[in-house]
């Protein structure tokens, strides 16, 4: 697949994940965590036959890697996300949210949800698949005047949280399992990457005006198809819109400097097989600190020869080490040393000639060292052959792991359609009319159309609806309001008071008890400047149950106010730029300032 | 819209063209694979086919494995989760994988152990009949001249009554017959049968001489247990860990690769004995507040015994007394168990109790009460009548947990 430089041209694709809120998407969990771990399990996942009675390549990897796999039992946790009961009916709210966004995307509705199962076994989903169900096909995005399709969305639920993972152990959290995903995937028409951002951005966006999407750091995602010639890469997991164009620079560059030594490595010829012969006894008194603490943990030091690969492992932007290490790193094999980087590491030239002559290597051959136990010499050398031979055919294309570096490392191949398979444990769901009716009527159109809607509804200023679509929390507005029934007052509360409350206090506001809060002081008829006192009681870390003490937040009455005026009055002369101060000044209840105005003769 | 499964179609969708696998159709509504592997369900007639591409042939076919050199075991197959998988035509779970499949998921298994496979049947254990359970034991009692030890696998919904009527009809068994199965079909990753069956083999040759239960011992896949057939119930729809010894521990557990006894148990024997007769009219009635008292005697007739889950110690309302005395004049065994399931029947501490042992009602001791029903079967059909009461109180094979300790099973 040898490309020349004209014929060259970038593809780009997006895909974008949401996380929503609502709760989880086949039980009835809810999507936050309140506390501890509460319990631990472990479990193997063994790749099984799809539908063609293909076995998905990238399961079959994962499986030679034995791990075994510990997961933490969070309490947003219950049997379904431990694999010990069948999912329960789709999430409605998550759905009509799905469909909603769909519409917005002018992607056409699915009349039917057929959930599959996508295997996915390195151990991320405790069942040892993803449950995904595709919502809507096509429809697509402006962006400069350029049109973007949209391929799919898909609900899906989100997979288990890494914590750690060692040689032959991963461990995961439950706590964001099964929480619903909007996977908006976009075909590959994006022209650059500008516009790649410009167009998550815009995806994000609209989504976020539903007020459904979660408000964690990480609940947007996005993964990043990229190709240049040599096959689709697939970039996974950025979290930041900001990290786009990065990673797509790293992705770049990183193709075209292999392309370059994989092209000269070709015309030098190229390898069938590498063959790792034990050196252990050669290096029994080696000065290195690597080979001896290898030796010392009882692994065999190994060498092998890398047929005319020598200036091409780690010289100039030549980087075909790295390509191996990373291959072996997901075997549990933490690295290796090669001749492009030696002498050093405590390796001596006597050593290295020993090694050049024993392995019998021409000038264009490299050599490589790895420490190891005896039983993973044939699962390494299959690694390597499987690597190089792959990066020969100039096909790059595969699954990588975005870091936060901008730059990315190898996953796994491309999982291919045999990795889906339907979940029967869920029939085919007919998508009821009146739930698409709605979403078309509600969904969001665009960003200036939602926000004249909500200026014009709530009578709020431009500014604040702004703000709260833009955060997502048009829901959370919504529904404040809906009890406190003072639109203006929701909306200054959300955005001023609270920030300053949570800044004064240092803490997080609950936002369950926020809720409480208000329904209660709504519910006593208390009026603003209770609520005013009883947040900053909560948000201080007061007991629920006292912030409701009557001596701190029920309101003075006309009858009360006039009796303190009175009193000062007699020691004092009131005025009008005075009164408040000194009223407030005798009592730590709340009061209404315009009353005692109305009030102060 | 009639195309064999797999067939290759190019179509217009909403405008976009594409190329689908045909799945299947089901009133009106057609599902297609697309390309991605996801398939979508759609009305038929808003798919619009330009052409139909390609036939494609039938699901390969699944790998023949190489017998072993190792200790020689019988599986015996009878169907279950623990072999299903899914039918991709309906959509549905049923019995159905190749049992090798699961055996060759740990490779080294294949060298230990010299593994036969006999198919039995293919159903799911809710239609287990005790008839099959009379032709199993006749098909184990084979095996075992053949091996050192059988696994049976079976469905987990009814595998504790077919272990317990086993473990009756043999008196001393040449080598461990341990049942297995599964909460979670082979043909997920995360199934249970990889790790059941691995224990089930390692349990199959060790000196056991009962019928067994080999399943997870928790929800972790680490460690497996080894339960008495007359003293097992499964009591969870869904966990792995469904099985439970009741009032006692597992006789052993598998961790690691190694089997570590727990409990005293039967040793194996070097002759066996099989009574292969069961009398089947023999029924369960679960007492509950309104019970009818002519159910009894609609339930009883024509029953050789019936065995009743009581209350508590074993009670049921005084109203039905009437009932149970015809009942047991007509000559039908009426023997009583406890929903609580742990702990004993005792007829003598409240009155109705010592008016239904004045009755004629036979306390199963702590018998679990589908073990009741079992043991009934067997002991109607192989002892005189008269000697019924006393086989049922006399603990044949550990049915009947002698002495009931403080932290065992209970929890």
């Amino acid at each position: 697949m040898d490309i020349s430089e004209n014929e060259r041209h970038i593809k780009i694709g997006l895909e974008i994940h949401l996380q929503l809120r609502h709760g989880k998407l086949f039980c009835r969990c809810p999507e936050t965590e309140k506390s501890e771990i509460i319990g631990a399990f472990t479990r193997r996942l063994f790749p099984t036959e799809s539908e063609s009675g293909e076995i998905d390549i990238a399961a079959i990897l994962e499986e030679q890697k034995h791990v075994t796999y510990h997961y933490k039992i969070s309490d947003n946790s219950c049997l379904v996300e431990a694999d010990e009961q069948p999912p329960m009916p789709i999430n409605m709210r998550a759905l009509k949210t799905a469909v909603g966004i769909s519409a917005s995307l002018n992607s056409n509705i699915l009349d039917t949800i057929s959930v599959m199962r996508k295997v996915v076994v390195d151990g991320s989903n405790t069942s040892g698949f993803q449950r995904t169900a595709i919502v809507a096909t096509g429809g697509s995005l402006n962006i400069n005047d350029h049109s973007v399709r949209i391929t799919n969305i898909c609900l899906e639920e989100d997979s288990a949280r890494r914590i750690e993972g060692t040689n032959g152990n991963t461990t995961f959290s439950l706590d964001r399992l099964g929480i619903p995903l909007v996977e908006i995937s976009t075909e590959p028409d994006i022209r650059n990457f500008e516009e790649a951002v410009e167009v998550a951005r815009e995806i994000g966006l609209r989504a976020t005006l539903t007020g459904s999407i979660r408000r964690e750091s990480d609940a947007i995602r996005q993964d990043v198809n990229f190709s240049m010639g040599y096959g689709r890469v697939e970039i996974k997991g950025i979290s930041k819109l900001s990290l786009i164009i990065e990673s797509l620079i790293a992705e770049e560059k990183r193709q075209e400097a292999l392309a370059n030594a994989i092209k000269i490595y070709l015309k030098r010829g190229s390898a069938e097989e590498v063959k790792l012969l034990d050196f252990t006894e050669t290096f029994s008194n080696s000065q290195s600190k690597l080979i001896r603490k290898g030796i010392s943990s009882g692994e065999k030091i190994f060498a092998g020869k890398l047929d005319l690969l020598s200036g091409l492992l780690k010289s100039d932007s030549f980087r075909i080490g790295k390509e191996i290490a990373d291959a072996l790193k997901l075997f549990g094999i933490a690295g290796f040393l090669h001749s492009d980087e030696l002498p050093g590491y405590g390796i001596t030239e006597v050593e290295i000639s020993k090694m050049r002559n024993e392995l019998k290597c021409n000038n264009d051959d490299a050599f490589m060292l790895i420490s190891i136990p005896e039983t993973r010499k044939a699962v390494a050398e299959e690694v390597i052959i499987t690597r190089l031979k792959k990066l020969s055919s100039l096909d790059f294309s595969e699954t990588r792991a975005a870091l936060e570096d901008g730059t990315s490392r190898y996953l796994r191949p491309i999982s291919g359609s045999g990795r889906m398979y339907p979940e029967t444990d869920l029939p085919i769901f007919h998508i009821e009319d009146k739930i698409i009716s709605e979403a078309l009527v509600n969904s969001p159109k665009s960003f200036k159309d939602t926000l004249e809607t909500m200026v014009r509804k709530w009578n709020i200023s431009k500014q604040d609806a702004e703000v709260i679509l833009v955060s997502g929390r048009k829901l959370d507005f919504e529904d404040l309001t809906e009890i406190w029934g003072q639109p203006r007052e929701i909306a200054r509360i959300m955005l001023q008071l609270i920030p300053e409350l949570e800044r004064k206090h240092n803490k997080k506001v609950d936002p369950d008890k926020l809720r409480a809060v208000i329904k209660k002081i709504s519910s006593l008829s208390y009026g603003k400047a209770s609520l005013e006192v009883a947040l900053d009681l909560l948000i201080s870390g007061c007991k629920y149950d006292d912030i409701f003490d009557p001596e701190k937040i029920k309101p003075l009455n006309e009858e009360e106010i006039k009796e303190i005026i009175r009193k000062l009055a007699e020691n004092t002369e009131l005025k009008k730029d005075n009164v408040i101060a000194l009223v407030k000044s005798q009592t730590k209840r709340p009061i209404d300032v315009k009353l005692i105005m109305d009030i102060f003769p | 819209m009639d195309f064999q499964r797999g067939t290759i179609l190019k179509l217009n969708y909403n405008g976009t063209e594409m190329k689908v696998t045909f799945i299947s159709e089901d009133q009106g509504f057609v599902t297609v694979k697309l390309n991605n592997g996801y398939n979508i369900t759609v009305r038929g007639d808003t798919l619009d086919i330009i052409e139909v591409v390609e036939r494609k042939g039938e699901k390969k076919q699944t790998t023949h494995y190489e017998q072993g050199e190792g200790i020689p075991i019988s599986l015996i197959t009878t169907g279950g989760t623990i072999v299903s998988a899914i039918d991709y035509n309906t959509g549905a779970v049923h019995p159905s994988t190749d049992i090798r499949g699961i055996v060759s998921r740990y490779p080294y298994m294949e060298e230990k152990y010299r593994i036969t496979v006999r198919e039995f049947d293919n159903i799911l254990s809710e239609n287990m009949h005790p008839s099959m359970w009379v032709n199993l034991a006749k098909i184990i009692k084979e095996e075992l001249g053949k091996s050192g030890g059988v696994v049976v696998s079976h469905g987990t919904d009814t595998m504790s009554y077919t272990a317990s009527a086993l473990s009756f009809m043999f008196d001393g068994l040449t080598g461990p017959v341990v049942m297995v199965g599964s909460q979670r079909s082979s043909d997920r990753p995360s199934s249970d049968s990889f790790g059941n069956m691995e224990g089930a083999m390692a349990f199959a040759v060790t000196d056991v001489g009962e019928v067994c239960i080999s399943m997870h011992s928790g929800t972790s896949d680490d460690n497996i247990s080894l339960l008495r057939g007359t003293r097992t119930r499964k009591m969870h729809s869904t966990r792995r860990d469904a099985f439970r010894a009741i009032s006692e521990k597992p006789l052993a557990t598998f961790t690691n690769g190694k089997t570590e006894m727990l409990s005293e148990y039967e040793k194996t024997r070097k002759d066996m004995s099989l009574t292969n007769k069961l009398e089947t009219k023999v029924s369960v009635v679960y007492f509950h507040p309104g019970f009818i008292p002519e159910d009894i005697e609609y339930i009883s007739e024509d029953k050789k015994a019936i065995i009743i889950m009581g209350t508590g110690l074993g009670h049921i309302a005084k109203d039905t007394f009437p009932s149970l005395k015809r009942i047991i004049k007509n000559g039908t065994k009426v023997v009583m168990t406890t929903q609580c399931l742990s702990g004993r029947v005792d007829l003598d501490v409240y009155s109705t109790g010592r008016e239904l042992k004045k009755i004629g009602v036979i306390s199963a001791e702590n018998i679990l009460p589908e073990v009741a029903l079992t043991k009934s079967m067997f002991l109607l059909a192989n002892y005189p009548e008269e000697e019924f009461e006393t086989m049922m109180k006399r603990n044949m094979r550990g049915e009947i947990v002698e002495r009931e300790l403080i932290g065992d099973g209970y929890q």
